[in-house]
């Protein structure tokens, strides 16, 4: 169990550009419709810039309303940007090498499966978080003006409004971590890094409407069918 | 110094553009076409499909063209697509011995000049091709931009004067707008790509490109505000409907003087481009190599 939680959680991307990941999910979240205010339809971002229409949006209509914007059609890139060019960059630069000596290609590979998996989770995951807490920071958690039905089913503390977006939200985070690793399989196969971050972004928009109604077989199938290509590839070398 | 060849300047055109062609970073250029669609060609065919109507075919071009954010997001586009040009690697110095400085040079500007033609024509086409069916060709603006946002008041309507603004329509006709719109992109593309190549002259294609995000985003930022001092940047000079008044036939700033702005800083960097391409030495270049 130690060897699997050094494996997984030993550091190895910047942190600077974790940092980015995580904060291009805020901004992405802020970008999503939130009100219909004068006719016109306004992103939680614009919201900030008018005080006295923030009053009329609450803060949960506003993290739900988060999710439905630009987050969802970057989502992919996000998840995997970081994780993916640096193992596109070993890959081409043959430092995989020396981990394939020591510990074998099919192990290296389900190591990198498994790391670049939690890794698009938490960064989805951390996102999200920052961008749930710092809305309720921000915007009211009650509305005026507004004939939005605001549901308090958990005794209406602000806690369990957040742990209610949360649950809410794990499925999208889970499918972050499978785009993670579509992006990942894809990688294994084409080595430039622009062809596959660009793929999965694809894909996602794409099959859009049909991800949101079929969301866990589809996130299964992603993890499943991934990690039977990992071993599939890993009985031919690189190079 | 070689005489100048035209045969030369062909030949490092063609063969530059032919690399830029097969770049994989086009893949990253082809998720530009989600914004595109998701702001500009969805929302113009749902309000067609609203009211019954056609929509001319150069309408969503020039929304694209004229719209913050996409023309935000397509000189950084550009941007990455030109970032490895002129291409540096270990075969340069061998050309640009065989075919001379100047005529390398030269090559390069009708290089940037084909790019821009390239990239610009792509997002057209796809564009077209998107609303070929509800489309037609002609000199006159559709009911659906002149008359949807007056005869549509529900509330979860499409914001049609926010993808052709009505400071467009107004003040010309659908050509016109066309023309002056895609001539404006095109002179500040070429200018970034011309840029780009001053600093791949002096080893510093990094600075340059940090210097122009940074201006298209502070730009950006100031895009519709009234703070004159928005003109300071390029890329104000750049969204045609910005120059002009809502509802007046009237300037804020003169389009054509924009034009003259962009020509003139394209004629003085191009001059500066071939003066220090003349004398630049080989190892400053090979600094940007992209070998390693």
């Amino acid at each position: 169990m130690k060897k699997i939680c050094n494996v997984v959680f030993k550091f190895e991307y910047p942190l600077l550009f974790s940092v980015f990941a995580v904060l291009s999910v805020v901004v992405s979240c802020s970008t999503g419709d939130a009100a219909v205010i004068n006719d016109n339809n306004m992103t939680v971002f614009e919201l900030l810039k008018y005080p006295q229409y923030m009053q009329r949006v609450s803060a949960y209509t506003a993290c739900t309303a988060g999710i439905s914007g630009w987050f969802f059609i970057l989502l992919p890139a996000i998840a995997s940007l970081v994780s993916i060019t640096y193992f596109c960059d070993e890959i081409n630069k043959g430092y995989y090498q020396y981990y394939v000596g020591r510990e074998g290609l099919l192990r290296y590979l389900k190591r990198k499966y498994i790391k670049v998996a939690m890794y698009g989770f938490l960064i989805v995951f951390l996102g999200l978080l920052l961008y749930f807490l710092l809305v309720y920071a921000i915007f009211p958690r009650t509305a005026t003006y507004t004939f939005v039905v605001q549901s308090y089913e958990n005794g209406g503390s602000i806690w369990s409004e957040l742990s209610m977006l949360i649950k809410g939200t794990m499925p999208i985070v889970f499918w972050a971590a499978a785009l993670a690793v579509m992006t990942y399989v894809i990688a294994l196969f084409v080595h430039n890094k622009y062809i596959v971050i660009s793929i999965p972004v694809f894909v996602n928009y794409v099959l859009h409407d049909f991800i949101w109604q079929h969301m866990l077989p589809v996130t299964i199938s992603v993890f499943v069918l991934s990690f039977i290509l990992c071993i599939v590839r890993s009985r031919r070398s690189f190079l | 110094m070689k005489e100048i060849s035209w045969t030369k300047i062909w030949m490092v055109c063609k063969k530059e553009y032919i690399r830029w062609l097969w770049n994989p970073k086009w893949f990253l250029n082809f998720l530009l076409i989600i914004p595109i669609r998701e702001c500009i060609i969805l929302p113009l065919m749902q309000a067609a499909q609203q009211m019954g109507e056609p929509i001319n075919l150069l309408e969503p071009c020039i929304a694209m063209v004229n719209s913050g954010l996409v023309v935000f997001l397509l000189p950084l586009g550009y941007l990455v697509l030109m970032m490895e040009f002129p291409r540096i690697d270990t075969n340069m110095s061998w050309y640009i011995y065989r075919t001379g400085r100047k005529n390398w040079i030269l090559g390069e500007m009708l290089f940037q000049c084909l790019s821009v033609i390239s990239f610009l024509l792509f997002y057209t086409v796809v564009i077209i091709i998107h609303v070929w069916n509800i489309g037609f060709w002609g000199n006159g603006w559709s009911l659906v931009i002149t008359k949807y946002d007056v005869l549509y008041t529900m509330v979860d309507k499409i914001e049609i004067s926010g993808i052709v603004p009505l400071n467009l329509f107004y003040q010309m006709p659908p050509y016109k707008a066309f023309l002056l719109s895609y001539l404006m992109m095109f002179l500040s593309l070429l200018l970034w790509g011309i840029m780009l190549n001053i600093a791949a002259l002096y080893a510093k294609r990094i600075y340059v490109i940090a210097g122009i995000v940074l201006s298209l985003t502070i730009g950006m930022g100031l895009g519709s505000s009234a703070f004159w001092g928005k003109w300071l940047f390029l890329f104000e000079h750049a969204i045609l409907w910005i120059h002009f008044q809502r509802y007046f036939r009237d300037y804020v700033f003169s389009p054509y003087l924009s034009i003259v702005i962009f020509v003139a800083l394209n004629v003085i960097c191009f001059v500066w481009m071939y003066i220090q391409a003349g004398k630049v030495s080989m190892d400053i270049l090979w600094e940007e190599n992209v070998d390693d």
